[in-house]
């Protein structure tokens, strides 16, 4: 039946469009970089004299359908000279075009009105877009750029500080953000406690990042969705770049397979050892590197391959007592084809996964655990006609789950081998979805999604009484666990339980004017893993556990509405959003949940909800010396997990409770400045309300332990506000202009003031004075940094 | 397990830095506490039991002073013949120690302690938990990261016949709790870590017995106080429910709990 909706809804829209098919012809091609070959992504193709348009995919294609005729064509791209063409289509045309980019010209960027006023009308709302350019220009901690340090800098992103590992969008969680890296899910994005991320700023070519009305081709996460491209690598000539900095180093190198047919592209990262242990003159080692490859082969005009990998690892070594290693792994394979000039496809067969690895010798053993997926995704573009283009396409994913292994690190270590049990799913997911141009000032973007989730067969499934896991000791106010009464084994190929779920997705532009709009979405997901994580930032440690039996996904509704403005002439540009959401089947854990090495999660957990709502604010100054931007984000963001009976408590009494990434308000400012040529500045400013804890009512005695006592409600502290700004300066030599050699020195401060925000605060006993303190830890105080930038 | 997350925490601890802040606290109302933890030493002769029932109130959480409570009525009724062991308020204000000089608690035997107190009775109930012996205890030269720890491997071998949690009793207030799953039955050994521990300090290393429920509420009580300092990877606090009931008045619930462990202790000097 729910498929049968689906076609029905294929088929009507396609007949549809079929009627306006008559005297017309397609322009379609690539855009790609004049120096290097290099694709462009989001690219605008302009017929500025009929108001249409159409904006290149994450391939650099586009293709456009319009009546016989003259045409005056324009193609504009931020940071490239605008291409002007004369056209006169009487047959179907393949226009491949190369853009030039400005920097290599002394002029400044130039964006004319029409350009933005494609965005304003674009329906696409909640989005915001980062160029590799943009993140290297800003100040971040010991002088290395960061995409993840950068998007929290934009509104309704918020991290939980210094050492959280990754971000919270619009008040949801950190598993909740789907991170693509070549359209491969990556697990975990943070290297070092999330001091940096895990992408190489000098191999990414695009980033976007969708905190609402996120399209039905995204699935299985329900916050955000952060989409990287890595650069395919240069087929006209061999090229290097590269830095040096105060912690870490790069190099990359690309260059052409076959000159304007193929290219690779090897990148490599790496942090230096003994980082951030100088002080101690013993054998401890914590680093991290990463190394990144794309190879990209053009078979002809029609078909296009890709291979990429990335493989990244961070290192503990801890005077022999404690090793761990962890990180991602991802290989990926993907062949673009067009079947026609209107009908573009990529197929993707993707290898991704996820390492943990410990090792301690103090107690003689060894612990890994990861998460292992297989994902082949089949997507097409059809762009039907100037005002109507499909998107759809099948994606699934086998999911392998390793909770962990125990085993003894030697021979006279009497820890024994204990295998957590694997876990096996399947997610699968079609979808079909339009942009439709309804009239010059309306436009609209729906689509549905289906998703469907099998927990597939395991051994020794817990089974309890009544299907229970979990009981309320009524005398003693505290949940227990209940000890199953067996197990059940299934064969890989049975279903232990099957998700079915309809994801509907809408979202609404309407203008007022060539510079005013409106914009409302709609967009319902669901989310089938879940991060394990008691903790206020996650551990690398943390393990992704599927849904099944005693797990729900996790089911959101997101509303959103905003007003677009670009302002004298698009030097300016004002966005605002409200947005409201609600989440079904968040589960949070029973006090004193050990969740590490647990095999049976579901006698620590309890099932709510959440909901979210915000209003956002984003001011952008796009073109001149100075550019930059202004956001502010007021939001709350609570969860609630109830008692199963009237009897129960829950957790917090059943009422409502902040979640540990709810910030009221959350200021950023981001800003550059061109001097001249040889120099220029940037400056960033965060504001964040105090991340929500926990303080003691009282302390009592025992057993000699002085204990805090905690029994207010949950998170109704908050640390001290968060604050600090960020400066750096660019230096580009005069020099660079006369040689092959380009080099750029970065020197930046990061928290400029000294601000000593709290990652946390613990409230404890002091073990001389014997007298209790509050002690707060805070990670970096004001760092200076210098980083060497090249490229030849 | 537990313990891993906090090795992550001081790797993390090391690069930063800590210091004392004023901060506004709330004030919650003071709650009794009662500290009944009972240690039956049954391999050394004479057998003898340690512990008492120690009486004091939850104070605001700055305040140096921890009130005793001097007034209670506290007994220990034997379930199996109802005989009812009295204790008194002895040298010691708060702390109540058994009339009877020989209160040898018996396995699979339920204990109920009652305190009265401010015209309302607390209950808790508790049966003797059996241990093993400390095998032997070494001193080791690892260090963790600062250098001047002093490393003691603890041997012991698990009993394969039931499923075992242990507290470990390092002395200075220093505990760890610990389940058998993953040595079931096994010789085993690990490694302790003393911070800043001068030489010839003689140590005392006790192996408790307890049931899992005392091995949840240790860990919480671990990660709570002094020993879970400066984690920036801390899980919500967890009000501390032991297993004591206020039958008078439920809501107004006393914290702290009932214990009675077998032991075995370990003397060990430390060199340096």
């Amino acid at each position: 039946m729910k498929k049968h909706i689906l076609f029905s809804l294929l088929l009507a829209l396609l007949l549809q469009s079929s009627v306006y098919c008559q005297e017309k012809f397609t322009i379609s091609g690539v855009i790609s970089e004049e120096s290097s070959n290099e694709t462009l992504i989001g690219v605008n193709i302009l017929f500025p004299e009929i108001g249409k348009g159409v904006v290149t995919n994450e391939y650099g294609f586009y293709s456009i359908t319009l009546p016989q005729g003259k045409y005056k064509l324009q193609i504009s791209y931020l940071g490239f000279k605008d291409h002007f063409q004369d056209i006169d289509l009487t047959e179907d045309k393949k226009l491949n075009i190369q853009l030039i980019e400005t920097s290599e010209m002394l002029d400044e960027i130039i964006i004319t009105e029409k350009v933005e006023k494609l965005n304003i009308k674009n329906p696409q709302m909640s989005i915001n877009k980062l160029t590799a350019g943009t993140i290297k220009q800003i100040p971040v901690v010991l002088g290395e750029a960061d995409v993840i340090k950068s998007i929290i800098l934009l509104p309704g992103v918020t991290s939980g500080g210094e050492g959280a590992s990754g971000f919270n969008v619009r008040g949801g969680a950190v598993d909740q953000n789907l991170i693509l890296l070549d359209e491969a899910t990556i697990f975990n994005s943070s290297h070092l406690f999330g001091f940096f991320s895990v992408f190489n700023p000098d191999a990414i070519k695009d980033i976007k990042l969708y905190k609402g009305g996120i399209p039905a081709r995204y699935g299985g996460r329900i916050s955000s969705v952060l989409d990287i491209y890595q650069k395919e690598g240069n087929s006209k000539k061999f090229e290097m770049n590269g830095g040096l900095g105060a912690v870490a180093s790069r190099l990359l190198a690309e260059g052409p397979i076959k000159k304007d047919k193929g290219a690779f592209l090897v990148g490599g990262r790496a942090s230096y050892a003994h980082l951030f242990l100088p002080l101690f003159d013993n054998d401890n080692i914590a680093y991290f590197y990463d190394l990144n490859t794309k190879l990209n082969y053009k078979i002809n005009n029609n078909n296009n391959i890709y291979l990429s990998g990335y493989f990244g690892r961070d290192v503990f070594a801890i005077n022999k007592v404690f090793e761990n290693i962890y990180g991602n792994t991802v290989l990926n394979l993907r062949w673009n084809h067009l079947f026609t000039d209107k009908l573009f496809s990529n197929l993707s067969l993707i290898y991704s996964d996820y390492f943990y690895g410990l090792e301690l010798d103090f107690v003689g053993f060894k612990w890994d655990s990861g998460i292992r997926n297989f994902n082949i995704k089949y997507d097409l573009n059809h762009y039907l006609s100037d005002n109507f283009q499909l998107n759809y396409g099948i994606n699934n994913i086998y999911f392998r789950f390793n909770p962990g292994e125990i085993r003894p690190n030697s021979t006279d270590s009497g820890i024994k081998r204990e295998k957590l049990i694997d876990k096996y799913a399947n997610e699968f997911g079609v979808y079909i979805d339009t942009e439709h141009k309804v009239s010059n000032n309306l436009t609209l973007q729906y689509g549905i999604r289906l998703s469907n989730f099998i927990r597939l067969g395991q051994d020794e499934l817990n089974i309890y009484q009544e299907d229970n896991p979990l009981l309320f000791n009524d005398e003693l106010q505290i949940y227990e666990a209940i000890e199953p009464i067996g197990v059940q084994n299934f064969k890989k190929s049975d279903p232990i339980k099957t998700f079915t779920n309809i994801e509907p997705r809408a979202a609404i532009a309407y203008t007022f004017n060539d510079n005013t709009s409106i914009k409302a979405s709609y967009n319902r997901m669901a989310q089938y893993l879940h991060l394990l994580s008691n903790t206020s930032s996650p551990t690398p440690l943390d393990v992704w556990t599927p849904s099944g039996k005693y797990i729900k996904p996790q089911l959101l509704n997101q509303y959103a509405v905003g007003y677009f403005k670009s302002i004298n002439e698009n030097t300016y540009s004002l966005e605002t959003e409200v947005f409201y959401k609600d989440i079904k089947n968040r589960i949070d854990y029973i006090d004193g949940a050990d969740l590490i090495a647990n095999n049976a999660i579901e006698q620590d957990i309890l099932n709510g909800q959440a909901r979210a709502y915000g209003l956002e604010f984003l001011l952008r100054k796009n073109e001149g010396k100075f550019k930059g931007w202004l956001a502010y984000t007021l939001s709350k963001s609570e969860q609630r997990t109830p008692g199963r009976t009237p009897q129960e408590p829950g957790i917090n009494n059943s009422k409502w409770y902040n979640t540990p990434y709810d910030k009221t308000h959350d200021i950023s400012f981001n800003g550059s400045y061109e001097w001249n040529k040889k120099w220029k500045f940037a400056a960033n400013f965060v504001f964040q309300t105090g991340q929500p804890t926990n303080y003691p009512t009282g302390q009592f005695n025992y057993q000699g332990l002085s204990v805090p006592l905690f029994d207010g409600a949950r998170n109704s502290e908050r640390l001290p506000s968060y604050h600090r700004m960020d400066i750096s300066a660019t230096l580009t030599p005069r020099k660079n202009k006369t040689r092959k050699w380009q080099g750029e020195w970065v020197f930046s401060i990061y928290n400029l003031y000294n601000r000593r925000n709290a990652a946390s605060i613990a409230f404890t006993r002091n073990p001389d004075t014997l007298v209790n303190e509050a002690i707060r830890t805070s990670i970096f105080g004001i760092i200076p940094a210098v980083t060497y930038n090249f490229k030849f | 397990m537990k313990k891993t997350i906090y090795l992550l925490a001081i790797l993390f601890v090391y690069l930063n830095c800590e210091d004392v802040i004023e901060v506004d606290i709330p004030e919650g109302t003071p709650r009794l506490v009662i500290d009944a933890s009972f240690e039956l030493y049954l391999n050394e002769t004479p057998i003898t039991l340690e512990g008492g029932v120690k009486l004091t109130l939850s104070a605001p959480f700055f305040d140096t002073e921890i009130p005793t409570v001097s007034n209670a009525n506290v007994f220990i009724t034997n379930l199996k013949n109802n005989s009812i062991i009295n204790f008194t308020e002895s040298g010691k204000s708060g702390y109540y120690t058994p009339d009877l000089a020989e209160f040898i608690p018996e396995f699979n035997t339920t204990y109920q302690l009652t305190v009265i107190y401010d015209n309302e009775t607390y209950l808790a109930t508790a049966q003797l938990i059996p241990t093993v012996p400390i095998d032997n205890v070494e001193q080791g030269d690892n260090t963790l990261f600062g250098g001047d720890e002093t490393e003691i491997i603890i041997y012991f071998t698990d009993n394969g016949n039931r499923n075992d949690f242990y507290l470990f009793d390092f002395d200075f207030s220093l505990f760890l709790a610990s389940e058998d799953r993953f040595y079931q039955g096994e010789t085993f050994n690990f490694s302790y870590f003393y911070e800043d521990m001068p030489n010839n300090r003689d140590v005392t290393i006790k192996i408790l017995g307890i049931d899992e429920r005392y091995y949840n509420y240790s860990n919480l009580l671990i990660e709570q106080s002094e020993q879970g300092r400066g984690n920036p990877f801390q899980t919500p606090p967890a009000v501390l429910r032991g297993n004591i009931i206020n039958t008078t008045n439920p809501s107004n619930y006393a914290l702290g709990y009932f214990n009675i462990s077998e032991a075995n202790r370990f003397e060990f000097t430390i060199k340096k």
